[in-house]
């Protein structure tokens, strides 16, 4: 009996994508993850006299379902090995395989989603502040490229970075260390261009803090501050575009990772993408509003 | 023989490489006092994901069956003293100026790595194989799940750097427990794992003419 899936075709690429996207969904860390994300924006969303900040909301499935999916994506990858040490038959290349793993990313993808889906259903449920940063107050298309940039794009950047580590680390508890690396990097790169001095200086125009956008999610809004809050300045649509990049730059440099890969075409897609990701980080800190926006006051014991 | 065992059974890279971190978390603490929110926790959590690692072994259904199943076990877990004495040492030497409860600072410590080990105690008598990354994961990610939350919701901290309230002392005082109780499970009932190590019986097969 053939125990190997068609090493060339399309069709084995998409029955591997299957496969490895439904062992991504039965993971217990992915799902408690995705499960915890969707209570927490309920319960955020339900608590208090009416919602705010809610574009500080992303930050729940980019902790809790995308770094969950990084841990789950590394281990689905480091597993696609075990076949072939133990016995040198698995199916297709070792850059299929890991093809197949970034196709599973979708699960992540469709779960920040579903997250996004239920945002939405309680902002028109319970209704936005007049004065919240949201529709109506911001541009539309900003106001969605933060949403799906920091929400959904980050939980599939997480899976996409699960990969390259899986790839490339090969020690026990790296996933556990990119993480910490990730999170402290992030805050840390960002430390003291956002909060409450963003507010207080009215969203100033300080290159400095539109310059934190290279990290791989970037704080946008401040958090309420005595009932007002604030966006940073810089591009949203061109910083979800950058976010894209450097998840196509994750998954490509994890298929670099194969040897018998490396051609000619590949290495020119990925010096591209680079290329591509540096243009867009540029216009999203150079392109976009100076200066960031600052909401009136947006809580009801302020507004009194 | 323990020291050898120990010396070729643990996976050092990885678990020094875990303390490293720690270390330099501690430093960027010490240089950036402000940055201490996030760097405490860490600290704590990357000596937790170390102690974790010790029970790490790829052939643990076979392992589990040789003569030196009970005392690898006893000593995989001494091993976990380490990321205890580096996890106490780098929280209750924060710097002064932070006003931290060096006490509060030592239970967490101590909570986070028995936890951790004690998590890892059970998936190896479970003879799961290298159980390490899937617990430091774990522990890394519940740990550092109040810090989103909280920018939210108005949940209490679990790392704070000042007073401990009583209800968090009470808190980590519980994992602890748990976390050593889990640490003591194989040894109080090494029952339950021979059974799970005994090879099936067979029927005994019936000689013809009895």
């Amino acid at each position: 009996m053939d125990t190997t899936l068609p090493a060339a075709s399309r069709a084995g690429l998409g029955a591997m994508i299957a496969i490895e996207a439904r062992r991504f969904a039965r993971h217990p860390l992915f799902v408690l993850g995705a499960l915890a994300a969707w209570i927490i924006t309920a319960v955020v969303g339900t608590s208090g006299d009416q919602v705010t900040d809610m574009l500080a909301w992303p930050i729940i499935p980019a902790f809790f379902i995308g770094l969950p999916s990084l841990v789950v994506a590394a281990s689905l990858t480091r597993s696609t090995e075990v076949a072939a040490e133990a016995m040198g038959t698995v199916p297709g290349t070792e850059a299929r395989r890991t093809l197949a793993v970034g196709g599973a990313a979708l699960v992540p993808l469709a779960a920040g989603l579903v997250w996004l889906v239920e945002t939405l259903v309680i902002a028109a449920v319970r209704g936005a502040h007049p004065n919240e940063l949201w529709f109506g107050t911001m541009d539309d298309l900003h106001v969605w490229s933060l949403l799906l940039g920091l929400g959904p794009v980050a939980c599939l950047g997480g899976a996409l970075l699960g990969v390259l580590v899986g790839r490339w680390l090969r020690f026990r508890g790296a996933a556990a260390v990119v993480i910490v690396a990730l999170v402290a990097l992030d805050i840390l790169a960002q430390f003291g261009t956002m909060g409450e001095d963003i507010v207080a200086n009215h969203a100033s125009d300080d290159l400095s803090v539109r310059l934190r956008l290279w990290v791989p999610w970037a704080l946008w809004h401040s958090g309420s501050v005595d009932g007002r809050s604030a966006v940073a300045g810089g591009d949203p649509f061109w910083y979800l575009l950058y976010l894209l990049a450097l998840c196509a730059l994750a998954l490509g440099g994890a298929v670099w990772h194969d040897r018998s890969a490396r051609s000619a075409r590949l290495r020119f897609s990925l010096s591209g993408l680079i290329a591509v990701a540096a243009c867009l980080l540029a216009l999203a800190v150079f392109a976009g509003p100076e200066a960031g926006t600052v909401s009136g006051r947006v809580t009801a014991t302020s507004q009194g | 023989m323990r020291l050898w065992y120990l010396h070729r059974a643990v996976p050092w890279t990885p678990l020094v490489g875990c303390l490293l971190g720690a270390l330099a978390m501690s430093a960027l603490t010490h240089r950036w006092p402000a940055a201490a929110g996030l760097g405490m926790p860490c600290v704590a959590l990357l000596c937790a994901a170390a102690a974790g690692l010790v029970h790490d072994e790829p052939a643990a259904a076979v392992a589990a069956v040789t003569p030196r199943a009970g005392w690898a076990a006893g000593s995989r877990s001494s091993t976990a003293l380490l990321p205890l004495v580096v996890s106490l040492g780098l929280l209750v030497t924060l710097p002064a100026r932070l006003h931290p409860d060096r006490g509060g600072m030592a239970l967490v410590g101590t909570a986070t790595v028995l936890i951790a080990l004690g998590a890892a105690t059970l998936a190896a008598a479970e003879q799961r194989p290298r159980p390490g990354g899937a617990v430091a994961a774990g522990v890394i990610l519940l740990g550092l799940s109040p810090l989103p939350v909280g920018a939210l919701l108005d949940v209490p901290e679990l790392f704070p750097l000042g007073t401990f309230p009583d209800g968090l002392r009470t808190f980590w005082i519980v994992t602890a427990a748990v976390g050593l109780a889990a640490c003591l499970v194989p040894v109080l009932r090494p029952s339950r794992v021979r059974r799970r190590t005994a090879p099936a019986r067979r029927p005994a097969r019936r000689r013809p003419g009895r």
